[in-house]
């Protein structure tokens, strides 16, 4: 990694701009309309890679129901097990769709998290510059804030979408001008209320998300930069700086596992309790 | 921090794969999992069950047990009551017959005592007609002295 850092990047701005900069494709005259397509190739391949994974777990599922699970079909079934007892536990009524939505979601922001697990220089330097002649490309779709903020507007409308289904046009109308305070005077205050706590949900989904990935992985680049700062002039430095980022890569990697599978998990778990919020009647209060 | 299309284009390829994983994979998962909790669940009911009837077999051998025990007791109590009955009965006919052999035995006896007697008594009288006989040197007429003679028999 050292090595392709002090033959790489003339200077550490170069760097680290390198590897936060995205892959983009703009297709239309107004910025807004490009893509960033190293991002959507990550969640495109990690959802097939997820939807793979479910396919097989079927599969050896179904093959299996006579026998006594053994190995990854036991594990599997654990972890659908443990998704699905959250959702049982903060759900009254049960849904065919929380559960899935939970694995999906749990996996899939998990498998995106997990790529920053992987030497930073690996994807952007080694593959993608070296092997595909691409300048920029970002290794981790979830420090992107446009995944974050596309999955947490999914999330958005669905749980609009079940709110709508579960308690009516009414029920939801009710909700955005008789609560907190059930009186007519006061509904535009109501009104403002619940719309500034319907919009806070996606944004802190998507900005928790982003800025915990995005903070580890600069981290890393920054460790990364830490072999180079020091390596430059002299092989001992270049030695000392490489010693050094792996002592410290180790350890922020290892740390970072736990925020791989937290931000993971949170995502999962708040995007379970807005849909069983929104399957909840509150027209009692 | 650029926002764009990509936004977009993450939510359809979101939504795809929600909609996939919904429709066809999780229930790929859920139901055989389901079944087999089921199959568990029944098989667990079913040993539950198969313990309570093992728990009340033996309660029903347990019961049988002491009927038979019971049962055997009476049989046995009985089995001596007749015993006894029949050794007392065998007793009692032994005895009568017994006694009855005695009796005739006795009843032989006195009648053939008296026969002898009666025998003896009339050659006493013949011997005592043949000495006197002798002692007159004539003949007794039997028919005349007849009368004599059973009065001598009588008083013997």
């Amino acid at each position: 990694m050292a090595a392709e850092a002090t033959q790489g990047p003339a200077s550490v701005t170069e760097y680290i701009q390198h590897h936060l900069t995205n892959w983009n494709w703009q297709f239309g005259n107004n910025p807004f309309w490009s893509l960033h397509l190293d991002s959507l190739l990550w969640s495109v391949s990690m959802g097939l890679l997820f939807m793979s994974f479910m396919y097989i777990a079927g599969r050896m599922a179904q093959r299996s129901v006579d026998e006594v699970p053994t190995g990854l079909q036991k594990y599997i079934e654990g972890v659908v097990d443990l998704i699905d007892g959250q959702v049982r536990s903060s759900l009254h009524t049960p849904s065919k769709l929380i559960t899935p939505l939970a694995i999906t979601i749990f996996c899939l922001i998990l498998l995106m998290n997990s790529i920053d697990l992987f030497p930073v220089d690996l994807w952007s330097t080694v593959i993608a510059e070296r092997g595909a002649g691409l300048e920029h490309f970002k290794s981790v779709a979830t420090t992107d804030p446009n995944i974050t903020i596309g999955t947490a507007l999914s999330v958005f409308v669905l749980v609009q979408y079940y709110s709508v289904k579960m308690k009516g046009v009414r029920g939801y109308a009710s909700e955005f001008l008789l609560h907190p305070f059930n009186t007519w005077w006061l509904c535009w205050f109501n009104f403002i209320l619940k719309v500034i706590e319907e919009v806070a949900r996606p944004v802190s989904l998507a900005l928790r998300l982003f800025g915990n990935m995005y903070a580890g992985e600069l981290i890393m680049i920054l460790i990364g930069l830490f072999a180079l700062s020091l390596g430059w002039p002299t092989h001992l430095g270049a030695l000392a700086g490489w010693v050094g980022q792996v002592i410290l890569g180790s350890a922020w990697g290892l740390f970072h596992v736990i925020i791989v599978l937290l931000q993971a998990f949170i995502f999962m778990m708040l995007t379970i309790v807005y849909l069983s919020l929104a399957h909840e009647r509150t027209d009692s209060h | 921090m650029n926002l764009n299309a990509t936004i977009l284009a993450q939510m359809i390829v979101f939504a795809v794969v929600v909609w996939v994983t919904m429709k066809w994979l999780w229930p790929m998962i859920a139901e055989p999992i389901e079944k087999r909790q089921q199959r568990v669940a029944d098989g667990l009911a079913a040993a539950e069950r198969g313990q309570k009837d093992l728990v009340a077999a033996e309660s029903r051998v347990q019961q049988l047990v002491g009927d038979a025990r019971t049962r055997a007791l009476a049989i046995e109590q009985q089995a001596q009551a007749r015993a006894n009955e029949i050794v007392e009965s065998a007793k009692q006919t032994a005895q009568s017959e017994g006694a009855r052999l005695l009796e005739s035995a006795r009843a032989q006896t006195t009648l053939e005592s008296q026969k002898a007697r009666d025998e003896l008594r009339g050659q006493v009288a013949a011997l005592a007609v043949s000495g006197a006989e002798r002692i007159l040197e004539r003949e007794i007429d039997p028919r005349a002295h007849a009368q004599l003679l059973d009065k001598l028999a009588a008083g013997l």
